[in-house]
């Protein structure tokens, strides 16, 4: 399941994040550097795990820093699962 | 779960319940909360939050909130993972509970981002609820104001009398949740009866600075009477006395102008806050300061929520200038935070 950091900015606002926020977030920086706060950030991981039926552990989760962080991570656990 | 509330909140706590395991044993088979609790795996606790009764005179209303995380589990998403299962197998589902309300402190959008997509509605701004102490480490300058919000799973219908002087407010806030109420004019000038008595009941927050009086029925003398408790409220050194009116009383539209020209500000409207308990299900707020506050900054994180702090600011300076009630002085960050146009430069300091 190949899925870039640009097509997750999408998600942001699904997760809750402010449109204004979601919209200035740059897929390649830290996210809780652009607006990303306690609540968003595991909702925004929540609806990942949910939408791409992969399993995020809080520890995996913290090191996951950028929208493109957590594209890698989401195309490895489905290359993991068809493996 | 006792050494949890023990390393959060020392020995402070308020209910004895949490620190006895033989009584939250029994709160819990009571029904009169329910508690959410992670453990690791092995059997550690990690966390809690609770859905218990307490204010509202209706038992059927119950809080959430009690959002405990162990310290060694800050830095993981352990409350948020609380907060979802809460709201995914919790609410509404609960027998014996119609409706969950929350007071959400308003210096940071954390807990009124919990509210978010779980059907909780804001609906009244408690002003300075809560003392500065209360969050020390925190940075907050001034006492906490908090957003009431409620979610309504199982309506009970019933007469709404609104309130001549706050029927805007009421109006506003009314659509939020589809309830079935009967609404007829609550006009000042319906004196109840001679011999009818206030039935009021009245809780003392002493670390909090806050006097709340429950007012079940509104007699011939509400006038005496709350008068006399907002005089005991000032000579125990509180800060904030809150009266709930019961919209479902005739005389409603009196009492809410008794106290309006007491100096009170309107604070919010709260659905099934009597519930059967009440002459109907409603509750209006009304509150008012009792010597001018610094109050920490007021965020908000939805359109509903900055609506109605604009709304609570904006008559409590109509207070101040009316009656001479003392104000809440607003942080200068709210300035540059939200443009609260009512606070522009107006809240610094009571009116004269």
């Amino acid at each position: 399941m190949a899925v870039t950091g640009l097509e997750l900015k999408g998600l942001l606002e699904e997760a809750g994040v402010k449109a204004e926020v979601a919209r200035a977030v740059d897929p390649a920086g830290p996210l809780l550097k652009q607006g990303l706060d306690s609540i968003d950030f595991p909702a925004f991981c929540a609806l990942l795990e949910e939408r791409f039926q992969v399993s995020l552990d809080d520890v995996t989760a913290l090191k996951l820093r950028s929208l493109d962080d957590f594209a890698a991570f989401i195309g490895s656990a489905a290359v993991s699962a068809g493996a | 779960m006792g050494r949890l509330f023990l390393q959060i909140y020392g020995e402070d706590y308020p209910v004895d319940d949490p620190y006895v395991p033989e009584l939250l044993i029994e709160a819990n088979r009571s029904g009169r909360i329910h508690t959410i609790v992670a453990r690791a795996a092995d059997g550690s606790v990690v966390g809690q939050a609770g859905i218990y009764q307490s204010s509202p005179p209706n038992r059927r209303m119950c809080e959430y909130g009690q959002i405990l995380v162990d310290k060694a589990y800050r830095n993981t998403f352990a409350a948020f993972r609380i907060h979802k299962y809460a709201s995914e197998r919790m609410f509404g589902r609960l027998p014996g509970v119609d409706a969950l309300f929350g007071e959400a402190v308003c210096h940071h959008l954390v807990t009124q981002k919990m509210s978010r997509g779980v059907e909780f509605y804001e609906c009244g701004l408690e002003v300075g609820l809560m003392p500065e102490a209360a969050y020390a480490g925190e940075g907050v300058q001034g006492r906490v104001s908090c957003l009431l919000h409620v979610r309504v799973d199982h309506d009970q219908p019933g007469d709404l009398f609104v309130p001549e002087c706050w029927e805007k407010q009421v109006r506003a806030i009314l659509p939020s949740w589809p309830l079935t109420r009967n609404l007829k004019p609550g006009a000042a000038g319906h004196v109840p009866p001679e011999d009818e008595a206030t039935d009021m009941a009245v809780q003392q927050f002493g670390f909090a600075g806050v006097t709340r009086c429950h007012v079940a029925q509104v007699g011939a003398q509400f006038a005496e009477r709350s008068a006399q408790e907002i005089r005991e409220a000032e000579a125990l050194g509180h800060d904030l006395v809150q009266f709930f009116l019961p919209l479902g009383s005739p005389s409603c539209g009196f009492a809410a102008e008794v106290l309006r020209q007491a100096g009170c500000f309107f604070g919010g409207f709260a659905p099934l806050w009597f519930g059967a308990a009440g002459q109907g299900p409603d509750a209006l707020l009304v509150q008012r300061l009792l010597r001018p506050v610094s109050l920490a900054v007021i965020k908000t994180q939805s359109q509903a929520g900055a609506d109605i702090v604009r709304m609570v600011l904006a008559d409590m300076q109509r207070a101040g200038q009316e009656f001479n009630a003392p104000v809440g002085v607003v942080s200068p960050d709210q300035a540059s935070d939200q443009p609260f146009d009512q606070v522009d430069g107006k809240a610094a300091g009571p009116a004269s």
